[in-house]
């Protein structure tokens, strides 16, 4: 007779960095039933944001300590669109610099995570050295290492100078230098390989069905990428999303590295097609109407609609965060592995639950 | 907003949702808006990169259609709008982020005071 185990998993675990609780129903060793629990962190954004919305830039830079940056970039672009305003190009640039950096640091911070997970904690060290250049970055330009407090409505609260701008170009080549060492190393490690190659697959058309977003989405053969809808400055940046075919814990690791280096390139293309100019108006206005924005964070499609009642306090902000979407491919790529393989594939999405709670 | 297509009843609704989802369309995300009497539902689908708004005003009372035969991931969201506006969806069992003694407090309800959820703080 067939015994089923039930095995709790988190939402205090070691590889979990947020929590979530995920129930696994095993028949010896292998997952033959899934479902999860989220709103730990809950806290209630969508309410506290019906405020002032200048206050409100503040507020949905803390839905997230990872992706901040978005976050006020997608807030501050339904606003501008609701009061029919539009940020200076150089202050476009800026936000798309902002955007790549943050890109990189959440992919070096998920991809030494999954060193970690599969036991490659060489990898965890390297990768975490290499994010620190990021992080000097983001801290050289607007004097913070998580809130950066850059974006405003109607531009950039800092200006990058040309002394920055070196500084920039400095750090890059540095990071290129240390990430093309560590792909290699990477990419070429048998470990890695046995861990994560054919595990957790995620089928194209699975993709499609369960509306799976960012990396996850592109590792698995779909195309989207909100950055092809051309906000902010990749309307003059020349890329193209990075689709991979595979769909399995491997391909989600390598799309986040080959990512890494697009970041790296689209923030020089910034710095130089950047030309000196203002980079914020003042504006102050009440806020009448509604609009939705969209963005690409390093995790997937960012959804914000703002409704505004002709006074400076908003309506209703509804924000719908990209793990939101992915959590629901978790049933599907964890069923029929063998337990020890959950962590990193539970992992492999890089959830973000602080984003998906709100 | 851009490609609004309000609709009046459920069968509209399902057929305006069903043809975008022929065409490719992906569930981005469902908004419930409290408009006091009713709430209103905007079901936002993106084809090819271009948002479409299905905009759907529900009663309070009664049950409201589930689109998850539809959209495969509209069960998240349809639990997120149960729980947090407090209407009722066929199927849905409306608990997805609220701590059990929060549970029925609609909190993005405009009639939900901001105090009674912070409860003992």
């Amino acid at each position: 007779m067939q015994i089923t185990t039930t095995v709790p998993f988190g939402p205090q675990h070691p590889i979990l960095p947020e929590p979530v609780h995920v129930k696994c129903e095993l028949e010896e060793e292998k997952v033959v039933s899934v479902s999860f629990e989220v709103g730990y962190a809950h806290r209630g954004m969508e309410k506290a944001l019906e405020t002032d919305y200048m206050k409100g830039i503040y507020l949905s830079e803390r839905i997230c300590g990872i992706c901040s940056n978005i976050h006020t970039t997608t807030y501050v672009n339904a606003i501008e669109k609701i009061i029919g305003i539009e940020a200076h190009k150089r202050a476009k640039y800026i936000r798309t610099i902002m955007a790549e950096l943050e890109r990189l640091h959440s992919h070096l911070l998920w991809l030494g995570h999954a060193g970690e997970a599969v036991g490659f904690e060489n990898l965890f060290m390297r990768l975490w050295d290499a994010r620190e250049i990021v992080m000097d970055t983001l801290e050289f330009i607007s004097g913070n290492r998580v809130q950066y407090a850059m974006n405003t409505i109607g531009g950039v609260r800092r200006d990058i100078t040309p002394k920055k701008e070196k500084m920039i170009e400095d750090h890059m080549n540095r990071l290129e230098e240390k990430m093309i060492e560590i792909k290699r190393d990477m990419l070429t490690d048998y470990l890695l390989k046995r861990r994560t190659a054919g595990v957790g697959v995620l089928k194209k058309e699975d993709a499609v069905r369960l509306g799976t977003v960012g990396p996850n989405a592109r590792a698995s053969g779909v195309p989207w990428d909100l950055r092809m809808t051309r906000y902010e400055a990749y309307e003059y940046i020349n890329f193209r999303p990075i689709v991979l075919e595979g769909g399995d814990n491997l391909s989600r690791v390598i799309i986040r590295v080959e990512e890494s280096f697009q970041a790296i390139d689209i923030i020089r293309q910034c710095l130089n097609q950047m030309t000196p100019g203002r980079t914020w108006y003042r504006y102050r206005h009440e806020v009448s109407g509604e609009a939705v924005a969209r963005t690409e964070p390093p995790r997937g499609e960012l959804f914000y609609y703002i409704k505004g009642n002709g006074t400076n306090v908003l309506e209703r902000v509804k924000i719908r965060t990209p793990t939101f979407m992915n959590l629901m491919t978790l049933p599907t790529i964890l069923m029929g592995l063998q337990f020890a393989d959950v962590p990193i594939t539970i992992l492999s999405i890089d959830p973000c639950f602080s984003c998906t709670d709100r | 907003m851009k490609n609004d297509i309000k609709v009046t009843d459920t069968q509209d609704l399902i057929s305006r949702l069903r043809e975008l989802a022929s065409k490719g369309g992906r569930l981005s995300a469902i908004t419930g808006v409290d408009l006091g009497e009713r709430i209103e539902v905007i079901y936002s689908v993106d084809v090819a990169y271009t948002l479409y708004n299905v905009r759907i005003e529900i009663d309070l009372e009664g049950e409201h259609v589930s689109v998850n035969d539809i959209f495969a991931n509209a069960w998240m969201p349809e639990n997120e709008l149960s729980e947090m506006f407090g209407v009722k969806i066929q199927g849905v069992a409306g608990r997805l982020l609220l701590a059990p003694e929060d549970e029925g407090k609609a909190p993005l309800r405009k009639a939900t005071r901001i105090e009674v959820l912070r409860g003992g703080f």
